[in-house]
């Protein structure tokens, strides 16, 4: 016995010294935990921008950019056609509290409305929650296949010594903090009813008088079992039935007067919500140009992605092929922009120069094959053979062509 | 003559009723409640997550439709099981209200440690429910009609309503409406939205799914008629579970020896 209780107790101080494992930084979260062709042909994003990395408890911050559901999208997921989306953000848990939501100028508190082929400009307003340095990307959830990240950046969050609120104001004029809003209730009332649950237990199950369950095992062997051999025999007693209604009309006094002051201290509630919505369409882009990808060739030996693709300039003035975006991942020419922040690398275009205007050109873009590797963007041994993503392409004015591009990957040796 | 064969055997009952066992008692006692505990918890855990998880996790999956027809079925399984187990070895109308208070210590600490403490999420977020008003009200029905065919009829009807009148009482502050993000939400909606599930996106909740948009627009008690219904199929699965694989094999097994 006496070991039984050390043991218990060890386990006790176990448990209760894992409740002080709160995690303070937490880096992985599945960012290449889907397939490399899923994330270079389902969706694109650029321009992801943090408003700001350094935040005290209840600041804002906003993340902003772009994301396009790709006319690359895979057949097999959403069945090739995705329909509803929900635009959302990939943390450690909710460290941050999402307070606004624009898709193309509209706010979309929940769900929307989406198609292959989409360019949606985002917006999302975070109020930090928890003390911390958090990973933050965002992403976009698609029915029916999964949610895709962005990029990411870490946030550092400052405590207050007002703690985290997360004000709200009820139509009926009413402020709430929503983090502590009606908990008193459900605590306050499910105690209660552990009370009235753990009597009628008690009740039935301390020894004490007839009530050992040992006996009673014997005797309920030997009685049919719709009967309970009435006060005779003693296992049910008046006393007992007397003392279960009391159990029972204080269950019943306690749900009904509960539900009578409930309905009417929480007077003019509603259903749950469901008000998806269709963002209007963004602001057509300048057609620069048009790109199409003719091969993709990845050399083990040099370890470089190499995609050769045949542009068009169908604008007025030169063009550059500027970057090329692929998952979450963008590789920038270093004649338009240098790298910045954890998804940017460099790329190289050859010819380098500019396309004159009204002329074909075959531009071959080589990547980094490392950094695709360490992304597990590659699709080597997956089950589709392709690269695809954003080429991005610029004039003289700073104008910007997106053109979607995708073909078979070729690698020289296995 | 009969009446005083039949007192006889009562007394012959009695007798055995108020044996005394010196040492066994109150040590099995106490070893048996305290290890079933955990296991018909974990049981009436698993089937709860298994057929009405998501529905009964978080705030704004508990609808006036899917919540009150699915978990009512769900979590009258094991309860039904162990009102067969304790009626039969001892005639104690227990079985719903044990399955209940276990079901709460069990939820209650998933809640608590893992949810509230290790990512710190809002408790009033993935509040549990309570089954322990439905468990009382359905071991009375036992205790009063010894019968199991009434308990699945009357009983389902008691655990159904009981579950949604002691429930609604918790979930009533989270359908207040407010103004979010230019739209008209309840209280739940905005903690769906703003506590951020990176895993479990909106579109995922099956709530207000379906045509049930006739009835005077009272969806509410036509979905309360339906999970009774169903709640009394859930009722005889339990019972199935307790007379053919708990009960039924123990006895088959003591009697080869």
């Amino acid at each position: 016995m006496r070991r039984f209780i050390l043991m218990a107790l060890t386990a006790l101080l176990g448990a209760a010294a894992m409740t002080g494992l709160r995690t303070t930084s937490v880096s992985a979260h599945g960012e290449i935990a889907q397939e490399g062709f899923v994330r270079m042909e389902a969706v694109g994003w650029w321009d992801v921008r943090f408003s700001r990395s350094d935040l005290t408890q209840n600041d804002n911050m906003v993340i902003s950019g772009t994301t396009k559901l790709l006319e690359t999208w895979p057949s097999n997921m959403s069945n090739g056609n995705p329909e509803i989306c929900y635009l959302t953000v990939v943390e450690p848990g909710a460290r941050f509290v999402l307070v606004d939501r624009k898709i193309n100028g509209m706010e979309s508190p929940q769900s929307f409305f989406c198609s292959k082929g989409s360019v949606y400009n985002f917006s999302m307003t975070l109020r930090a929650r928890d003390p911390g340095n958090w990973h933050v990307h965002p992403a976009i959830a698609v029915k029916e296949s999964g949610t895709l990240i962005g990029p990411g950046q870490y946030i550092n969050i400052s405590s207050s010594p007002s703690g985290f609120s997360f004000p709200v104001t009820l139509l009926n004029g009413k402020g709430i903090d929503v983090e502590g809003y009606g908990t008193w209730l459900v605590l306050g009332f499910s105690a209660v009813t552990l009370v009235l649950g753990m009597w009628w237990l008690l009740y039935w199950t301390v020894p004490g008088g007839i009530k050992r369950t040992v006996c009673r095992l014997r005797v309920a062997n030997e009685l049919p079992l719709n009967q309970d051999g009435g006060p005779a025999v003693g296992i049910i007693t008046r006393r007992d039935h007397r003392h279960m209604a009391y159990i029972t009309g204080a269950t019943v006094v306690l749900v009904g007067a509960g539900f009578v002051w409930a309905s009417s201290h929480y007077s003019g509630n509603i259903p749950l919500q469901v008000q998806w919505v269709k963002p209007p369409a963004p602001p057509v882009q300048a057609q620069l140009a048009t790109a199409q990808a003719t091969n993709a060739i990845y050399d083990p030996a040099s370890d470089t992605l190499k995609i050769e693709t045949t542009v068009t300039n169908t604008a007025k003035s030169p063009v550059t092929v500027s970057a090329f975006r692929t998952g979450n991942l963008t590789f920038l020419n270093p004649v338009a922009g240098l790298p910045h922040g954890d998804y940017e690398y460099q790329m190289k275009v050859s010819p380098e120069g500019t396309i004159e205007p009204g002329q074909t050109e075959k531009v071959t873009v080589s990547i980094p094959g490392g950094v695709l590797r360490q992304q597990e963007l590659l699709p080597l041994g997956q089950a589709q053979y392709v690269v695809a993503g954003v080429l991005e392409l610029t004039d003289a004015e700073g104008n910007r062509n997106f053109d979607t591009i995708n073909t078979s990957l070729n690698p020289t040796s296995t | 003559m009969a009446t005083a064969t039949i007192d006889l055997e009562a007394l012959r009952l009695r007798e055995l009723a108020e044996r005394r066992y010196k040492f066994i008692d109150r040590k099995w006692d106490l070893m048996f409640w305290v290890t079933a505990g955990f296991v018909v918890g974990a049981a009436a855990n698993i089937t709860h997550l298994l057929f009405a998880g998501d529905w009964d996790f978080w705030t704004d999956w508990k609808d006036r439709q899917w919540w009150m027809t699915i978990t009512p079925f769900a979590t009258i399984i094991i309860p039904s099981a162990l009102q067969y187990i304790q009626w039969r070895a001892w005639r104690f109308p227990t079985g719903a209200t044990y399955t209940a208070v276990c079901l709460f210590f069990c939820t209650w600490i998933g809640r608590l440690l893992q949810w509230k403490y290790f990512i710190n999420m809002p408790i009033n977020f993935v509040w549990s429910a309570t089954w322990i008003p439905a468990g009382i009200l359905t071991d009375y029905v036992l205790l009063k009609s010894r019968s199991f065919i009434l308990t699945s009829l009357i009983g389902s009807a008691v655990w159904t309503m009981g579950f949604w009148m002691s429930n609604y009482i918790m979930q009533l502050p989270y359908l207040q409406p407010t103004r979010f993000m230019g739209h008209t939400l309840t209280v739940a909606d905005v903690q769906g939205i703003g506590y951020i599930r990176a895993q479990t996106p909106e579109y995922l909740r099956i709530i207000e799914h379906g045509s049930l948009r006739t009835f005077l627009q009272e969806t509410q008690y036509v979905s309360l008629a339906f999970g009774t219904t169903l709640c009394v199929f859930g009722y005889w699965v339990g019972q199935f579970i307790g007379r053919r694989l708990a009960v039924w094999p123990i006895f088959k097994y003591l009697k080869q020896y």
